[in-house]
């Protein structure tokens, strides 16, 4: 344990976790035309360590927000970060050195996160550099090609030589080049071919197991978060509405979002939607910066 | 209102006989051949590269210049491939419509959603200006926008995507056309606000009795819809039939892995810890696919037969492929893949 807090408390204690924070966007008072967009509302969330943790919502639900304070990349307004225990504070770099190497992320698009200029083995051996990790860097990057289940080769090549499945394929090997203990995947799936997102998806799953990793996976689609995770939290407008093991959210939803958006779920050869339309919400679409109504 | 599933008895409204579409020298569709009956829901399913938007594009005469087009679209008993570009104005957004996947940029940033419904009804119908207001506030209202007399007014960027989709749909039933094209609809939506957009769909072009083609990439979404389902992959059907006899027993092997895919990851399917059902492989780049069975580098039951390209052939379920899945009477589960995919099933085409 690294964590500087004594050693019974650090059993305890969550791997991450968000304490009431609340994070909003634009100006800090909230006069003139346009008030500040209120992205999280006091939320609070334990990650611990082992989870198959799925953060669900739709779009403006804030769970992208979550991800980037998770990582570090921003600060909550209100409310804080634990990290093993302590809080995070962007300030004090050799704090944040040890998040950055611990919690890594996979986003949506690798096409976006990967250089299109750098070699597949530059762009892999790149949080090594940054990250000051000594070691044979060469080999890591040929063991990681390999574990994502691209051949050594690869990483001479570039970006655009690769398929879209590929390409998500080495942004997980880059991810999990610095040994993290937490791995963050943001829609890591949703952009990709359905024949191609089962192979990801299987890859997840496998990579988790076989590296005792603790997932953080961030998803509109309650279908596939059914298949990969333990536990669900669910987000609608910043707000957690729902928290708890997978199996009762699935079986007992006990916040009418929750059930509005399992009931939504397309399902094969299912309901035809005419069925679903007695149910379905008819309320507007999520949109950040607005409380719901009894929430 | 349909309850019993649809039977193909009607002429063809929709008629497209080996339509071909080449981009230069590299072929993006090949011999695509199927037809849509007056009121029928056709699904067309596939995966990026697979040609199901380009269909689209050529049924409605929107392909892009650099495109060419060959074989037969027939609407109504019309040869549209051949016809006129002033012709083809008539028709669109009259006879055929088309919605698409991004409201955002097939509308008109700078004109009001109410001009925009109403502007079909001045063209196609020679409403005059106030007519055409009111009966965009109608449309609109019929689609589901809340308050639809104020919405009229909004310019597309303060709408939410929903809202945005839904003017399209206004727009594509105004003059109430015989056939409806949607490429992805809602596929850029929210979950909840996709089974909305959905109902409604599936209740306008049941209204007017419109026959719609619905193209996804969603099994899930087209199966729901759907009366019949195409499956494309690499420019070619490769299987088509009635959604609940191609759910039920997929032939060809691509089907097969997509229905199986498709089932396992489900709101309703507890985490077992096991592995997805997978297909092997990537989908090749435009212009790289095999020759041959487009599919047979992905496919664990592909041999030198494959190197020929099967015929899709067969009854109302049709497939193309040298070894196709076969099932018992009792539409019992598949069969293990023969080892090396030595036998040739007795219902291949040959």
């Amino acid at each position: 344990m690294t964590s500087a807090a004594p050693g019974d408390l650090a059993a305890t204690a969550p791997l991450l976790e968000a304490v009431n924070v609340t994070k909003s966007y634009g100006p800090r008072r909230s006069f003139g035309p346009r008030p500040a967009v209120l992205a999280l509302d006091n939320v609070s969330m334990q990650v611990h360590a082992g989870d198959r943790l799925a953060i669900v919502g739709e779009s403006g639900s804030g769970k992208s927000t979550l991800a980037r304070l998770f990582l570090a990349l921003e600060e909550p307004t209100a409310g804080e970060i634990r990290f093993e225990g302590a809080t995070l504070d962007l300030r004090r770099g050799a704090e944040l050195a040890n998040l950055r190497r611990a919690v890594q992320i996979v986003f949506q698009d690798p096409m976006g996160s990967l250089d299109p200029r750098m070699s597949i083995g530059e762009s892999v051996a790149e949080p090594l550099r940054a990250l000051r990790i000594a070691g044979d860097h060469k080999a890591r990057v040929d063991e990681l090609l390999n574990a994502v289940g691209l051949s050594s080769s690869a990483a001479r090549r570039y970006p655009h030589q690769f398929s879209g499945g590929q390409r998500q394929r080495i942004a997980i090997a880059r991810a999990l080049a610095p040994r993290p203990r937490v791995l963050v995947a943001d829609e890591a799936v949703s952009a990709l071919d359905v024949s191609v997102r089962a192979q990801v998806l299987n890859l997840i799953d496998d990579l988790v197991d076989r590296f005792g990793l603790t997932l953080v996976f961030i998803s509109h689609d309650l279908a596939v978060v059914r298949h990969l995770c333990t536990r669900v939290a669910v987000l609608y407008r910043g707000h957690l509405v729902e928290q708890g093991p997978a199996e009762q959210i699935y079986q007992s939803p006990r916040h009418a979002y929750t059930r509005a958006l399992l009931q939504a779920v397309p399902r094969l050869a299912g309901p035809p939607p005419r069925e679903l339309a007695a149910t379905a919400t008819h309320a507007p679409p999520p949109q950040p910066g607005t409380r719901p109504p009894g929430s | 209102m349909r309850t019993a599933p649809f039977v193909s008895t009607a002429p063809a409204l929709l008629e497209v006989r080996r339509l071909s579409v080449n981009l230069g020298p590299v072929p993006v569709l090949s011999d695509v051949s199927f037809t849509v009956s007056a009121g029928e829901r056709v699904g067309l399913i596939g995966e990026s590269g697979s040609g199901k938007s380009v269909t689209a594009l050529a049924v409605i005469g929107l392909l892009p210049e650099e495109m060419s087009a060959t074989g037969q679209v027939r609407f109504d008993g019309e040869q549209l491939l051949s016809t006129s570009e002033r012709r083809l104005s008539e028709l669109r957004g009259n006879r055929i419509s088309m919605v698409f996947q991004e409201p955002m940029s097939a509308l008109n940033p700078l004109m009001r959603v109410g001009k925009q419904v109403g502007e079909v009804l001045r063209v196609h119908r020679g409403l005059r200006r106030a007519q055409a207001r009111a009966r965009a506030v109608e449309l609109l209202a019929r689609v589901g926008l809340d308050d639809a007399g104020h919405q009229a007014r909004a310019f597309p960027h303060q709408l939410s995507g929903g809202q945005r989709q839904r003017v399209m749909l206004a727009m594509a039933v105004a003059c109430g056309p015989s056939l409806v094209l949607a490429d992805e609809p809602t596929t850029a939506l929210d979950v909840t606000v996709q089974a909305q957009v959905l109902v409604e769909l599936r209740q306008l072009v049941d209204e007017e009795q419109s026959s719609l083609v619905l193209i996804s990439h969603d099994l899930a979404v087209v199966s729901s819809l759907c009366d019949r389902l195409l499956v494309m992959y690499g420019g070619r059907v490769v299987e088509s039939g009635a959604t609940a006899e191609l759910l039920a027993r997929p032939r060809h092997p691509y089907t097969a892995g997509l229905v199986a895919t498709s089932g396992a990851v489900s709101p309703d399917r507890a985490r077992d810890g096991r592995a997805l059902p997978a297909i092997a492989g990537t989908v090749p780049e435009l212009g790289s696919f095999p020759t041959g069975c487009v599919f047979r580098s992905r496919c664990d039951r592909a041999d030198e037969h494959c190197e020929l390209p099967p015929v899709l052939a067969g009854g109302d379920h049709q497939v193309a492929c040298w070894h196709p899945h076969t099932h018992d009477a009792f539409g019992g589960p598949l069969e293990t893949p023969a080892p090396g995919g030595a036998t040739v099933d007795s219902g291949a085409p040959r």
